[in-house]
C-alpha cells in the first residue's frame, strides 16, 4: 500500500491519460481514493467508527483470498463460510487443550496453524471429490457451509459448553495467551495485519510463481494444460485447499481476535460476503483489500443506519447486491462490446 | 419408461401421442419400441426414432449428415429400404456420406464436392463406374513427387512403435482397432482417411493422450499405455494438433507464454519466469523466423487461425524432438508458409526425426511422406509406398473399397 500511496499524487497530476497504459496503477489510485473520501467524508457524516471499519474488513479479505486462489485455476470455491466456521472449531480444540500451558508467543502460531489446517482440510474433503470423481466443486463447497456450523454447533452446545455460562451455548474464555494482542487501547488487532501480509503473499503466488502460472494456464484451458504435461490434478488441489487454507486464517483470526470465545453464529455470512468481495475486483488479490474494505464500510455503515435511520437489517444486503450486479453488469458489457 | 419422442400440446397425453406414434411408424414402416429408453436402443433403432420424430414435425425435406457412420452393415440395408419408402412417399431427402456403398443403394442423383468446389453435379450414379467417383473425390492431377533420398535410420529404437493398440472412445466405442505402426527415426509417415476414420485418436495416442485398452505402445523406446502426456512430451514427442482453438490456446496468454507450455526449457527467476529471457530465446529460433510468428507480448487468443498455427509449429520444433506428430500442420497458413513448414519437416526426418503426419490433402501426403497408411473405420488397411502407388488407389482405400 505504500508505494500505492506515492504513486497516487505523482500520477494524479499526470492526469487520467497517464492511468490509461497502467490499469493496475489506476485501480490501486480508485482504491486509494475512495479510501480517503470514507474515512474525510463518508464515516463523519454517517457516524461510522473507522477502527470498526478495518476489523470488519479483515475477515472479508480472507474469505476473499479463498475464492481468488481457486478462481486463478478456474475453480469456483462458494464454501469460505464453511471453512471459516470449520476452521474456528479446530483453533479452538487447540486452545482448550493446550491454551493454559503455553505463552502467547509459541500459541500463536500454532493457532494459525490449526486455522490454516482446519480451513485446508475443509476444503480438502471438496477438493479429493473433484479431483478423484470429478465432483463438481462449487456446488461441493456450497453444501458443506451447511454442515461446518453443525459442528460447531455440537461442540459449543454439548462437550465444550462452559457451565458458568448460565446455559448460554458458548466454551470457555480463551486465555489471555490465545488472544491477538491490540494496538493500545484501540481494538484493532495483530489479525489486520495478517490480512495485509495474507493478500500481498496470495498476489506474489498467483502472479509471480511458476505455481501461479500454472494455475492461470488450467484455469484458462485445461486440455491445454494436460497437453503441456502440467499435473492438472495437483493445481487443482492445492489451489481450493490453498483457499480454504486462508479462509481457515480468517477464522482463526475472528475467534481469537475479537470474539475471545466459540459461540454459534460468529461471522455468519463473512464467506458469502468475501465472494462478492473477490467477484467485485475479478479475483485480483490486492484489489481485494480494497473491495473488502468497501463491503466493511458498506456492512458497518448499515449497524449505524439501523441505529440513526431505523433502516432493516437487510438492506445491507440490498446495497451490496446491488453494488455487485452493477459492477458485474458493466464488466460482462465491456466484454460483449470488445469482442463484437 | 420413457417416450421416445418430444410430446405435443400444453399436457403429455401419453395415450394420445402413443397411438400417434404407432400410426406414422406403420405407415412408413419404421419399427420403433416406444416403451423403451433411448439409450437402451440400437444406434439404427435410435436412428429410426430421430427419423420418425422429422416425419411427426411434418418434415418434407431432410438431410441426413453421415447417418452410416455408426450402422452396422444389416441396419444400413434397413435405413436404405426406410430412405427408399420415403421417397416413394414424396419426400426429398439429402445425404451427405463419404461411402460409396451409400451412393449406390440409396441414391438416385449424386453432387461431388471438394475443397469446396463442385466436381460432378447431379448424375445418377449407376452411370459411373466407381473410378470415375473416386477421381472426382481425390482429385486426378498428379503431383511433383520430389525424390529424396531414403536414409538408413539414425537410430535403431523406432521413434513410434505401437503393436495392436486397441483405443476406446466415449461410451466405450472402439476408435482404433488392434493398429500397428512403426515410424523409424528419419521417416515421415503419412496418414490417409476419411475424416473421423481414428486419425484424431491416433495422433492423441502417439502423444500419449489417450489411454490405449490393449496392445503396447513405445515412443522412443519409453512404454506409454497408461495416457500420461507428461511422459510423452519428456521422451521427446512434440505435435501440433488437429484444433488448437480448443486445445491449445489459453485465454489471456501471450504467445511468449504459450511457449512455455510444452516443456520447453524455460529460464527460471526467483520464484518465477524469466519472460524476457524466454522471448529473447524464442526469437532467436530459426523457425520464429522462417515462420514470422508474432510479436511475443500479444495474446494468443486473439491472433488469427493462421498466426496461431505458426507459432504452435514454432513451439512444437523448437524443442528438436524425436518424434513429431503433425496433425494437419499446414491447414490455415498461405501457400508460402506451407511450403516452409513442409519443408522444415522433412528437414527434421532429414536430421532423424520420426514424423506422423495426419492431412486431409493428398498432395501434402504424396509429397511428404515415405509410407502411407490408410485408416478405414479404425483400422489400418493399407500400407503403401507413395512412389509406386496411385492416389486413385489410396482414394478406394479410404473410401472402404478393395484397391
Amino acid at each position: 500500500m505504500s508505494s500505492v500511496r506515492g504513486a497516487v499524487p505523482v500520477r494524479l497530476t499526470a492526469g487520467w491519460e497517464g492511468l490509461r497504459g497502467h490499469p493496475a496503477l489506476a485501480r490501486a489510485a480508485g482504491w486509494a481514493l475512495f479510501v480517503v473520501v470514507a474515512l474525510t467524508v463518508l464515516f463523519p457524516a454517517f457516524d461510522v467508527n473507522w477502527q470498526d471499519c478495518l476489523i470488519r474488513t479483515t475477515p472479508f479479505v480472507f474469505c476473499g483470498l479463498a475464492v481468488a486462489v481457486p478462481a486463478r485455476a478456474g475453480l469456483v470455491n462458494i464454501g469460505g463460510e464453511g471453512q471459516f466456521q470449520f476452521a474456528m472449531v479446530v483453533v479452538t480444540a487447540v486452545v482448550l487443550l493446550l491454551g493454559d500451558s503455553l505463552p502467547a508467543i509459541v500459541l500463536l502460531p500454532m493457532l494459525v496453524l490449526a486455522g490454516l489446517v482446519g480451513g485446508a482440510a475443509w476444503a480438502g474433503i471438496a477438493a479429493a471429490l473433484r479431483v478423484l470423481v470429478n465432483l463438481n466443486e462449487a456446488l461441493c463447497t456450497l453444501l458443506l457451509n451447511f454442515v461446518a456450523p453443525l459442528i460447531l454447533a455440537y461442540f459449543v452446545f454439548g462437550p465444550w459448553r462452559d457451565a458458568s455460562a448460565f446455559n448460554l451455548p458458548v466454551s470457555k474464555q480463551f486465555p489471555d495467551a490465545a488472544r491477538l494482542p491490540t494496538y493500545g487501547l484501540t481494538q484493532l488487532h495483530l489479525g489486520i495485519l495478517f490480512a495485509l501480509v495474507a493478500a500481498v503473499v496470495v498476489w506474489v503466488m498467483l502472479d509471480l510463481t511458476r505455481w501461479g502460472f500454472g494455475a492461470r494456464v488450467v484455469g484458462g484451458n485445461p486440455e491445454a494444460a494436460r497437453r503441456a504435461g502440467l499435473p492438472v490434478n495437483r493445481i487443482v488441489f492445492v489451489a481450493l485447499i490453498t483457499g480454504g487454507a486462508l479462509a481457515g486464517v480468517g477464522g482463526m483470526v475472528e475467534v481469537t481476535g475479537i470474539e475471545g470465545v466459540l459461540r454459534p453464529n460468529i461471522g455468519v455470512g463473512f464467506g458469502y460476503i468475501g465472494f462478492l468481495a473477490s467477484w467485485l475486483v475479478g479475483h485480483r488479490p490486492l484489489d481485494l483489500l480494497g473491495s473488502a474494505f468497501l463491503l466493511a464500510s458498506i456492512s458497518v455503515a448499515g449497524d449505524s443506519l439501523q441505529i440513526n435511520a431505523g433502516l432493516p437489517s437487510t438492506s445491507v444486503y440490498v446495497l451490496m447486491s446491488v453494488v455487485l450486479l452493477v459492477v458485474l453488469a458493466f464488466r460482462g458489457l465491456a466484454t460483449t462490446r470488445g469482442t463484437a | 419408461m420413457a417416450l421416445a419422442l418430444p410430446e405435443h400440446g400444453f399436457r403429455l397425453r401419453r395415450r394420445a401421442v402413443a397411438q400417434l406414434i404407432g400410426e406414422a411408424a406403420e405407415r412408413y414402416g419404421l419399427k420403433v419400441r416406444q416403451r423403451a429408453r433411448i439409450r437402451d436402443l440400437s444406434m439404427g433403432e435410435r436412428q429410426q426414432v430421430e427419423i420418425l420424430k422429422l416425419l411427426l414435425s411434418g418434415a418434407r425435406t431432410m438431410i441426413l449428415d453421415e447417418p452410416t457412420s455408426l450402422l452396422a452393415p444389416q441396419e444400413v440395408d434397413a435405413l436404405a429400404t426406410v430412405l427408399r419408402e420415403l421417397r416413394d412417399e414424396g419426400l426429398a431427402l439429402a445425404l451427405i456420406t463419404h461411402k460409396l456403398a451409400d451412393v449406390r443403394a440409396m441414391c438416385d442423383r449424386v453432387t461431388v464436392l471438394r475443397g469446396g468446389v463442385v466436381q460432378m453435379d447431379g448424375i445418377d450414379p449407376s452411370t459411373l463406374s466407381d473410378a470415375k467417383l473416386v477421381e472426382a473425390v481425390v482429385g486426378r492431377h498428379l503431383p511433383q513427387i520430389r525424390p529424396r533420398p531414403r536414409q538408413l535410420p539414425v537410430d535403431p529404437t523406432p521413434a513410434l512403435e505401437a503393436v495392436e493398440i486397441d483405443v476406446e472412445a466415449e461410451r466405450g466405442r472402439l476408435v482404433l482397432h488392434g493398429v500397428s505402426l512403426t515410424i523409424e527415426r528419419g521417416e515421415v509417415v503419412g496418414v490417409a482417411g476419411v475424416s473421423g476414420s481414428g486419425q484424431r485418436e491416433l495422433a492423441e495416442v502417439a502423444l500419449a493422450l489417450r489411454s490405449i485398452r490393449s496392445g503396447s505402445l513405445q515412443v522412443l523406446g519409453f512404454d506409454m499405455c497408461d495416457g500420461r502426456p507428461d511422459k510423452a512430451l519428456d521422451a521427446g514427442a512434440a505435435g501440433v494438433s488437429e484444433d488448437p482453438l480448443a486445445t491449445d490456446v489459453v485465454h489471456g496468454l501471450t504467445v511468449t507464454e504459450h511457449m512455455a507450455l510444452s516443456r520447453l526449457e524455460v529460464p527460471k527467476r526467483a520464484l518465477g519466469y524469466d519472460w524476457r529471457a524466454l522471448e529473447r530465446a524464442v526469437d532467436a529460433l530459426p523457425e520464429a523466423h522462417t515462420l514470422k510468428i508474432a510479436e511475443g507480448r500479444r495474446l494468443l487468443s486473439t491472433l488469427s487461425g493462421g498466426n496461431v498455427q505458426r507459432v504452435l509449429l514454432c513451439r512444437a520444433l523448437a524443442r528438436d524432438p524425436g518424434l513429431i506428430v503433425a496433425a494437419y500442420p499446414t491447414r490455415g497458413l498461405d501457400l508460402a508458409n506451407v511450403m516452409a513448414t513442409q519443408e522444415m519437416l522433412l528437414r527434421r526426418a532429414r536430421d532423424g526425426a520420426g514424423v506422423l503426419l495426419m492431412s486431409e490433402d493428398l498432395d501434402e501426403l504424396f509429397l511428404m511422406s515415405d509410407r502411407i497408411v490408410v485408416l478405414h473405420g479404425g483400422r489400418v488397411v493399407a500400407s503403401v509406398d507413395p512412389e509406386r502407388t496411385e492416389r486413385h488407389d489410396v482414394g478406394s482405400l479410404m473410401l472402404g473399397l478393395a484397391a
